[in-house]
């Protein structure tokens, strides 16, 4: 079957098995930047979307259920050379290790900030609390959270 | 990957989802969230019919009731401003305590009351809370999820559809408590009780609802124990026996989890501070 829908700000239409989890397809067509295993459970959140600017473990989602919708992976909100301030501020505090589950953590982070440009280190535990991170531990991630905050604070009214 | 599927269907019309699902019968599952069937992967399902399209998502209000699309889900809900009015924003908090936001995000009611899990947070607490159903088998009727529960669910919703959930606008005279007990925060529980009281001017309960789950069989009223809570106001004293009376009286037993002697004492734990946490409000 066809499923035509925005990825990354862009239609696009892929071939899909009608059967198939969203993390499967995207990673079919190449979409590598999104991780995981296709648990099923979305046990680690790693392998998380944005689908309507809202984070879920795309290895839930079936594919059909993406027609028509907005997909957001981690490339579609910024890249080396103008990188999204949470992606900025990530490497900048050094809450990147080995990486895994950063891209699936800033897209919660980011739907969090987009709902709430100044959640409470509270809110920021509480929207981390559904991704695994094994090597750099959370505190880093927290203070590289509510840097952004500052940075797109700056980022507005410059 | 569901292997066997052979097509995914989006119906316009209620009419049509059902008529689809009639057609394909047992070969056909229809899709919430659609978080069950991708976890277990059924290999009998071959066609998923997919209610996208037929504006389920959504929580209402009227003068009586609260009215939740079954394809809204838990994370909707914990974010609405009209379920955030129920018992002080009470059940708002409950809601944001079940499993983790992104999975929150996932959960549908309409597929949590469909699947009907013994350790299913959603059904303890809407059976707490007195809910209904909104079922389409061709019309709309309204049946509670008690009702509900005893029916042979599978079997009926091979010719019916849940199209909505009701909650009743409960006025400031209901208190509402529920706990779910689990090993890690975002864990299914290994027990879970409901309590919904309601309070005449003398502080003296007059209504009651009181719901243990995940026994681990799925979720009950303990009529006993709401029959002895009427009446009385929440001294020290009736809240220890009512606890007792739980204890004494629940059905529960051993899984792999737990052993059914824990499940009983948690039972009486959960009682005493969900009746405790209520006689605070009050």
């Amino acid at each position: 079957m066809k499923i035509k829908f925005k990825l990354n700000g862009e239609y696009v239409e892929f071939d899909a098995y009608p059967g198939e989890s969203l993390f499967e397809l995207l990673r079919r067509n190449g979409h590598t930047e999104v991780k995981g295993n296709n648990c099923k459970t979305g046990e680690c959140g790693a392998c998380t979307v944005l689908l309507d600017g809202v984070p879920v473990p795309s290895c839930t989602i079936l594919a059909g259920r993406v027609k028509d919708r907005s997909v957001i992976t981690i490339k579609g909100i910024g890249n080396v050379e103008k990188p999204h301030p949470l992606q900025k501020s990530f490497v900048e505090e050094g809450a990147v290790q080995c990486g895994y589950c950063i891209p699936g953590i800033i897209l919660s982070m980011k739907a969090l900030l987009d709902e709430n440009p100044n959640p409470t280190r509270e809110d920021i535990k509480k929207a981390l609390s559904g991704h695994l991170c094994r090597c750099t531990g959370y505190i880093q991630q927290i203070e590289a959270v509510e840097k952004a905050i500052k940075l797109l604070k700056e980022e507005k009214n410059a | 990957m569901l292997k066997n599927v052979k097509e995914y269907l989006y119906p316009e019309s209620l009419t049509e989802a059902l008529d689809l699902l009639k057609k394909k019968g047992k070969s056909a599952r229809v899709v919430g969230g659609g978080l069950d069937i991708i976890w277990r992967s059924p290999k009998s399902v071959e066609y998923l019919i997919d209610l996208e399209n037929l504006g389920l998502s959504y929580i209402e209000e009227d003068e009586e009731k609260i009215k939740i699309g079954a394809k809204t889900t838990i994370g909707e809900a914990q974010k609405s401003l009209v379920v955030g009015k129920l018992f002080k924003g009470k059940l708002t908090k409950v809601f944001s305590e079940i499993a983790t936001p992104i999975i929150r995000n996932v959960i549908s009611f309409g597929g949590s009351v469909a699947r009907n899990y013994p350790w299913s947070d959603i059904t303890a607490i809407l059976l707490s809370l007195d809910a209904s159903l909104v079922i389409f088998t061709g019309e709309e009727k309204e049946m509670t999820l008690s009702e509900f529960m005893r029916v042979e669910i599978r079997e009926f919703l091979d010719e019916a559809i849940i199209k909505e959930v009701r909650i009743k606008k409960f006025d400031p005279s209901y208190h509402f408590s529920y706990i779910r007990f689990t090993r890690t925060a975002a864990d299914i529980p290994l027990l879970d009780e409901g309590i919904l009281l309601k309070f005449d001017k003398e502080k003296k309960v007059e209504d009651a609802i009181v719901v243990v789950g995940a026994r681990p069989f799925g979720p009950i009223r303990m009529e006993d124990v709401e029959d002895f809570l009427l009446g009385k106001t929440l001294t020290d004293e009736v809240i220890g026996k009512a606890k007792e009376l739980v204890m004494d009286t629940v059905k529960v037993a051993d899984d792999m989890r737990i052993s059914g002697d824990y499940r009983r004492e948690l039972t009486g734990v959960l009682t005493k501070r969900n009746l405790m946490s209520i006689r605070e409000e009050i």
